[in-house]
């Protein structure tokens, strides 16, 4: 009986996920618990650092059975047949505005330049010894657009897909931490205290055609990335085309809230110890924060140019924000703006190369995939 | 270690991966340029629908 007891209870023992839980293991569940309270303590991105961290610990329960058929099987096959990515640029879609950007098409060029620090990472992570495919995908962290980093990972380096999401996503929530100092050393006080000029009002038919027209242009130059414009452009027709309120209320809140769950969720899942505690890790993290510097500063640096080409009309800072990561990289320049003249509104001016931003890290992918290739799978 | 150019070539010819180019500087020079082209493309778009908007005023 005694015996019998023991033999179970050694059955059940090796059954546990104790069992095989390794330091590693460990070390990974820690991450996600720093990671839960960065997101719940400290309110660093909480809707989507919480739910990443929290798959980053379930990913390190050793025996979760993730692999079998289920609800995680779906996620992680959402994400790596980048399912999610084009959804959620779905709700992207639906809650911009390109008029300031159709008010004022210069600012396409700030949008351009900042994919800049998109090659210098590329340049870096090819010199540190990463196959061209997996400069490719860490290179894209410097376009500071979560979705497509996902996207290009999981068609380029799906190996490397735990890493570059969670170095593009922590470095999107550190937007007004990393770039003030940049804007601050490319620019003068006087740059600073420009006051830009109100923009034109632009009229419904502009902002019903250019989405239809973005789409069919970059989508006939680069069919690689037509889910990812696509659907940015569709979800921004529901906006602007005025008698579709109820799926554009459904893709900027029900479906973007499901599809942030399921891609921050799977993202985290990326996360187990086998895959993300090595020396490339670490160079990636280092490399999405070299290519987010240098794409802030490219962005200024033109839009220092610009200033001066275009006599004083341009206020440079608004260049930063050519790096995507919208809203929050335009509203860096909106507060960096006010502090050098309390009277000066940038956010709207902004607006226009970040969500230009979003376009050129699109085209930027599509460009690599177009000309390196995908991995196969 | 530091990789040269050619160092990077060598070693994706011996991967047999079919891109166009492995260089990373033409890589780089050529992704800007077409990155710039089509946000051009894209602003002379936006300037021909201002024109062709038939709900403009005089």
């Amino acid at each position: 009986m005694f015996d019998a007891f023991i033999v179970a209870l050694s059955s059940v023992w090796a059954d546990s996920g104790f069992y095989d839980l390794t330091g590693g293991h460990c070390v990974m569940i820690l991450v996600g618990l720093i990671l839960l309270y960065l997101a719940i303590g400290k309110g660093f991105e909480p809707l989507l650092l919480s739910p990443i961290a929290f798959g980053c610990i379930l990913a390190n329960i050793p025996k979760n059975g993730f692999e079998a058929p289920g609800v995680m099987s779906v996620i992680m096959y959402g994400i790596h047949h980048e399912v999610f990515p084009p959804l959620i640029f779905l709700g992207v879609g639906a809650m911009t505005d390109f008029g300031p950007l159709i008010a004022n098409p210069k600012t396409l060029l700030l949008g351009a330049a900042a994919q800049a620090g998109v090659f210098v990472a590329l340049l870096g992570a090819m010199m540190l010894g990463f196959s061209v495919q997996e400069a490719a995908a860490i290179g894209i962290i410097g376009g500071a657009d979560g979705p497509t980093s996902i996207y290009l990972a999981a068609k380029m380096a799906p190996q490397l897909l735990g890493a570059i999401a969670v170095a593009a996503y922590s470095y999107m929530s550190l937007v007004p931490l990393i770039q003030p100092p940049i804007m601050y050393l490319f620019t003068s006080d006087s740059d600073r205290k420009i006051v830009m000029e109100q923009l034109r009002p632009v009229s419904k038919f502009e902002k019903i055609v250019f989405p239809i027209m973005c789409t069919i242009f970059i989508s006939l130059l680069l069919p690689s990335v037509t889910a990812l414009i696509g659907m940015l452009m569709l979800g921004n027709l529901f906006k602007e085309a005025g008698c579709l309120d109820r799926l554009s209320d459904t893709a900027q809140n029900a479906l973007m809230n499901i599809v942030t769950i399921m891609l921050a969720t799977g993202t985290g899942l990326t996360m187990s110890a086998e895959s993300f505690l090595n020396y490339q890790t670490i160079l990636i993290i280092v490399l999405g924060l070299v290519a987010f510097i240098g794409g802030t500063a490219a962005g200024v640096i033109f839009g220092k140019l610009m200033c001066i080409v275009d006599g004083g009309q341009t206020n440079p800072l608004i260049g930063s924000a050519g790096v995507s990561a919208v809203p929050m990289a335009a509203r860096v320049s909106q507060v960096v703006g006010q502090k050098a003249n309390p009277g000066n509104f940038l956010l709207m001016h902004a607006m226009g190369p970040n969500v230009a931003g979003v376009i050129g890290t699109a085209v930027a992918a599509g460009t690599m995939l177009a000309m390196i290739g995908p991995v196969a799978k | 270690m530091m990789l040269s150019s050619s160092d990077i070539y060598q070693k994706e010819v011996s991967k047999g991966m079919g891109s166009v180019t492995t260089n990373p500087w033409l890589i780089a020079v050529i992704n800007m340029t077409i990155v710039f082209g089509v946000l051009i493309a894209l602003g002379v778009l936006m300037n021909l629908i201002k024109v062709v908007d038939p709900t403009k005023t005089k």
